[in-house]
């Protein structure tokens, strides 16, 4: 899509002294799954890709270079570069250590969906709304709704706005109804009992691989307290009190700092509804703080400030 | 080797009649960690708490649980006991098994399992307990005090006198504030210049005072016994050493224009004393109405006069940089603009005049010599209507709150009419008369009786002229009819309101201040002039409304609590507060916005990665502006932050073990 | 003992200002109220950690109380705003995740109501009571 594109930024970075390292994607063991690929040198550009199936995140990898020297340039999509405004915003990364390479995002794929529409999936590209699949199995020719990722559907925010140099023009995003909040609603209107059988269900399966914590852009500690021995917030043992800890307590760490990317959801290798959680406190906050788009980082997080007319239901 | 004892006391009767103590005793030596378990009858006595220390030498107890009242009692009392026997104080914890036991649950049999949980629970917490130092800092014994009005002329003058060095900022040319534009002060129609000129005096001739008029504090930083702060003096244009206050300069000044001391009612040169007792009694040159600024750079006549050379066209602005180990913030009040009120005229018309601006009519030294002259045509008025509570108890247009002085003085100006013009008829519009005060009740009884002036209760609702005069239409609520009352001169009692620029003030010296712009105080009944930020405190009518007596009095105690500061040579901290775990923190600063002192700044660390050296940013606590709240380690999300005395292992702990 | 006449089992957490002292003062008058609350003493409600409460909760503790100053009263000038604007969203999540937010109670107490405090814990335990056991099971377990 746009490898050429991305490889002849990186090149130019790199050659003219600019950034010191650039940070993108390159083939993984599957085309439809890639790496995250760091290069230092202009002639490593050829192994960059960028492409429909370039979902991940890379804003978080940022952190790995904070304390070293130089400037290190990333690819970044619009919802990536909400990452690193979380990032900026947490003081864990300073702007002018960063040259952002911003996608304007037509959306990225569901690998899951496209390998079911087309099993070997190796490729894809984008003609109009729709988008031609190639692999062992041939050609299929499918509408952008049914293979794009669920987030890329209702996307608001496909273009960095503080990208330093935009690889192509600006895309709008899709003001589509938000799905998930009637995902919240219908678990709203359960019982408490219900709800409770709902998520001790979910979290049983979480095997707790921290990969949901390990992408997140706001979960951006230096040490986690899942990892503190003293105090212990969160037991070694996976039974359901401390599936249901970790999950509350990573859900409550990013209430009105997560930047909706849905990263959680997508590299959680049990699929375990995590956007269930961070939707309803994103909705919460919007709420109950009369906050729009919450999930822009902001100079103070909501729970850092407070109104003196906050509502007031404890009385 | 946590070795823990546990003393349950029976406080006379009070505990053990209603918790089998025996029973606690029992199932508490069963606990981890607990070697020694003792009842006694009185522990906080003498011979209880040598019982308590008696024991941590015999048993080497690392950790002590008394089971006793509520640790709001007599938590220092054991916290001094245990410290007297070498073991740190706060390695001792409290169950509250009085307060929160026996005296609301009198049945032995449910009361006991309680007593059991909460020992059982100070003993898990005790077990976590670290040994706690207080930090020490010095004290810069030098005073900060901002405005020069009477509350900070009377604060310094205190400081100084207690042999401390104080530092005056006063943002006018001169000191005074605005009890030097009263006449008299109620309810002993005191001259107000005649009490306050010989302290301004004082103030000025203290070699302890430095006075720096026509000056502002820029910003403050630091913390209690360690201010930091920039002052910026404002170029007067006139040098203050080589000036003599001769008077030449501004007799000979061509140019005239409206003096804010008189609020315009009365004409000041471009080079002025705002008032012939100034301190210090030196001219300022005002820039902006002065034709050698604003024309053509000639005329230069002040320069010319002046012998001693003290004119300096070409002077600038100055910063001053110094330390302070305390500040008294003074910086007095506004009066509320009655040109919101369209129905009393919108401040459009001259005889529709604010109480502030009678002060000056009828002050001696005032731009009429004292003589009550309406604005408009200088008629001596003969019927004066007075009006109360001018945008205060107003929620709609004005302030909700009283300003608490208006009822006083518009008695006193009912009284000096009636002295000046003895013709004169006064009439006082009121929602209620509020004499509470020493003599207060008498003296508004005076302007009745005495001095007949004619009270009627209700608000007027509209002012309009009529001829040379002005009709003033209200409503006697008492009488339930309405009135009308023509009248020479009305004048207002304006809402006391809080400096325009207060709150910028509040943040430029750290400490909040509330909806309507006045200055918080730590406590509204037990810490009144202190502020929540250690070591800045206030006085005068910056915190509220309030009259003379009251500031004087605030100001005191303001200079008391800066002495009281100032008679240790180091401050200690309690050691209960926020402390960072450098290697965890991130140096994301959600903590700093939550913390109510300001106590949290960020440092640089430099750490070993691989063969180099990296630097980081972290949160680092000023255990001097830390109260121990612990809101920094609950934004923590890392846990990096923690309260120490209550930390996160600690509440962890007695959450375990109150559910085991 | 049915499970609904079971006594439920309430963690307080306690402001050291301000419930704490209306605590204090519930005893100090002889207000009588159930044995159901346990209390932790914190300085300001503002230190009570939302990961506390869960913890209570999973650990047999029937409803959790916290307790702070009124709004504009606290003790640290602005800790309480910060533990509405927290529980806010703490109590809707909890409830969220199957835990009946009537077992969460945040409630404001200053040191002059003693009364209150009492009846907050008589109103919370009864509550408490009609809503039986969080989990029946695991109350079943611990018993074991």
């Amino acid at each position: 899509m746009r490898s050429e594109a991305v490889r002849a930024a990186a090149r130019r970075l790199l050659e003219e002294g600019k950034v010191v390292r650039f940070l993108g994607h390159a083939p993984g063991f599957d085309p439809t799954s890639p790496f995250p690929q760091l290069i230092t040198r202009a002639e490593e550009a050829e192994r960059l890709v960028l492409d429909h199936f370039c979902a991940p995140n890379l804003a978080k990898y940022l952190l790995d270079y904070e304390t070293q020297e130089g400037v290190t340039a990333v690819v970044l999509k619009g919802c990536d570069a909400l990452g690193l405004a979380r990032l900026l915003a947490d003081h864990r990364v300073a702007r002018d250590r960063v040259w952002v390479v911003g996608l304007p995002c037509p959306g990225m794929l569901d690998r899951d969906k496209a390998a079911a529409l087309l099993p070997g999936v190796q490729e894809a590209r984008a003609e109009g709304d729709e988008f031609v699949l190639t692999g062992a199995g041939g050609e299929r020719r499918v509408a952008a709704g049914q293979v794009l990722l669920d987030r890329c559907l209702v996307c608001a925010v496909p273009t960095p706005d503080d990208a330093d140099e935009l690889l192509g023009e600006p895309v709008p995003g899709r003001p589509v109804p938000r799905e998930e909040d009637a995902a919240v609603a219908a678990l709203e209107a359960m019982t408490s009992a219900e709800r409770k059988a709902y998520w001790t269900e979910q979290f049983s399966r979480c095997i707790r691989c921290m990969a949901c914590r390990n992408v997140c852009p706001a979960c951006n500690c230096r040490s986690c307290c899942f990892d503190s021995e003293e105090p212990r917030w969160l037991s070694r043992v996976t039974d359901g009190p401390a599936q249901e800890m970790f999950h509350f307590v990573r859900a409550l760490h990013v209430a009105g700092r997560c930047v909706d990317c849905h990263e959680c959801e997508r590299v959680c290798p049990m699929d375990i509804p995590l956007m269930k959680l961070n939707h309803k406190l994103l909705q919460d906050v919007e709420e109950l703080f009369e906050l729009e788009r919450a999930f822009v980082p902001r100079e103070v997080e909501p729970l850092g400030i407070y109104r003196p007319d906050d509502p007031e239901e404890f009385a | 080797m946590k070795r823990v004892g546990v003393f349950l006391c029976w406080c006379g009767s009070n505990i053990s009649s209603a918790v089998d103590l025996d029973q606690v005793a029992e199932q508490t030596a069963l606990l981890p960690h607990v070697v020694h378990v003792e009842q006694y009858k009185y522990l906080c006595s003498d011979p209880g708490q040598e019982t308590v220390r008696k024991a941590i030498k015999e048993h080497a107890l690392n950790r002590v649980v008394i089971a006793a009242c509520s640790p709001r009692m007599h938590e220092r009392t054991f916290r001094r006991a245990v410290g007297s026997v070498g073991l740190n104080p706060h390695l001792m914890e409290i169950a509250n098994i009085r307060e929160q036991c026996s005296w609301v649950h009198p049945d032995k049999v449910t009361s006991t399992p309680v007593a059991v949980d909460l020992v059982r629970t100070a003993v898990a917490k005790a077990v976590k307990d670290i040994p706690l130092e207080p930090s020490y800092v010095g004290i810069e014994k030098r005073a900060l005090v901002v405005g020069g009005g009477i509350a900070g002329i009377q604060a310094a003058l205190d400081i100084a006198d207690s042999g401390y060095e104080v530092v005056l900022v006063e943002r006018e040319p001169t000191i005074g504030g605005r009890m030097a534009q009263l006449d008299k002060t109620f309810p002993t129609l005191d001259c107000s210049s005649c009490i306050l000129t010989p302290k301004m005096v004082e103030a000025g001739q203290d070699p302890r005072i430095r006075l720096l008029t026509y000056a502002e504090v820029e910003s403050l930083s630091g913390y209690i016994g360690n201010f930091e702060a920039r002052i910026r003096m404002k170029a007067r244009s006139v040098d203050l050493d080589r000036c003599t206050g001769c008077g030449d300069c501004w007799n000979k000044c061509p140019y005239r224009s409206p003096g804010e001391f008189d609020l315009g009612l009365g004409k000041r040169k471009a080079i002025y004393l705002p008032f012939p007792q100034a301190v210090p009694n030196k001219p300022v040159l005002d820039r902006a109405t002065c034709a050698y600024f604003q024309k053509d750079g000639k005329c230069q006549v002040c320069k010319k006069v002046c012998a001693p050379g003290a004119i300096d066209f070409e002077q600038q602005d100055e910063i001053l940089e110094e330390r302070f180990g305390a500040v008294v913030v003074a910086t007095g009040f506004d009066l509320w603009d009655h040109g919101r009120y369209g129905e009393y005229g919108a401040g459009q018309h001259p005889d529709v005049i604010s109480s502030l601006e009678f002060e000056r009519l009828v002050s001696a030294s005032g731009p009429t010599d004292g003589k009550i002259k309406r604005p408009s045509d200088g008629k001596l008025p003969e019927r004066v209507v007075f009006i109360q509570c001018v945008g205060s108890r107003d929620e709609a247009k004005g302030v909700p709150y009283c300003s608490k002085v208006c009822c006083m003085y518009t008695a006193k100006h009912a009284i000096l009419l009636k002295e000046k013009i003895p013709s004169s008829q006064s009439y006082v519009f009121y929602i209620d008369v509020r004499a509470a005060g020493k003599n207060y009740e008498e003296f508004y009884r005076r302007a009745t009786v005495e001095y007949g002036a004619q009270y009627i209760r209700g608000r007027v609702s509209r002012i309009y002229p009529r001829g040379d005069s002005l009709v003033v239409v209200g409503e006697d609520t008492l009488l339930g009819q309405k009135v009308e009352v023509e009248a020479d001169l009305v004048v207002l009692a304006t809402a006391v309101v809080s400096r325009s620029d207060a709150p910028q003030v509040a943040q430029k010296l750290g400490f909040s201040y509330d909806q309507h712009g006045f200055f918080t105080e730590a406590h509204p009944k037990l810490a009144p002039v202190e502020t929540n930020t250690a070591g800045i405190f206030l006085a005068g009518a910056c915190q509220g409304p309030k009259d003379i007596p009251d500031t004087v009095a605030q100001a005191g105690a303001a200079a008391a609590k800066v002495v009281r500061l100032f008679a240790k040579d180091q401050l200690e901290t309690e050691p209960t507060v926020a402390r960072v775990d450098r290697a965890r923190c991130a140096g994301c600063e959600w903590c700093r916005p939550i913390c109510p002192y300001k106590a949290i700044e960020m440092e640089a660390v430099t750490e070993r990665v691989g063969s180099g050296q990296v630097a980081r940013r972290v949160a680092k606590v000023n255990p001097s502006l830390c109260h121990g709240c612990g809101a920094c380690s609950v934004a923590c999300r890392s846990g990096a932050m923690n309260l120490l005395g209550f930390s996160n292992e600690q509440v962890w702990a007695e959450v375990e073990a109150l559910c085991l | 003992m049915s499970v609904a006449e079971r006594e439920p089992k309430i963690v307080g957490f306690l402001c050291n200002w301000c419930s704490y002292a209306g605590a204090d003062l519930a005893g100090t008058s002889r207000t009588s109220y159930p044995t159901s609350v346990r209390v932790i003493r914190v300085p300001c409600s503002g230190r009570v950690n939302p990961q506390f409460v869960l913890r209570a909760f999973q650990l047999g503790a029937d409803g959790v109380l916290v307790a702070g100053c009124h709004p504009g009263d606290c003790h640290y000038s602005t800790g309480n705003y910060f533990t509405r604007r927290r529980f806010l969203l703490v109590k809707r999540f909890l409830d969220y995740l199957g835990i009946d937010q009537r077992r969460f109670r945040l409630r404001w107490i200053s040191a002059s109501e003693g009364p209150k405090f009492a009846e907050t814990i008589r109103e919370m335990t009864e509550e408490l009571r009609q809503l039986g056991p969080r989990d029946a099971a695991a109350v079943e377990a611990h018993a074991e």
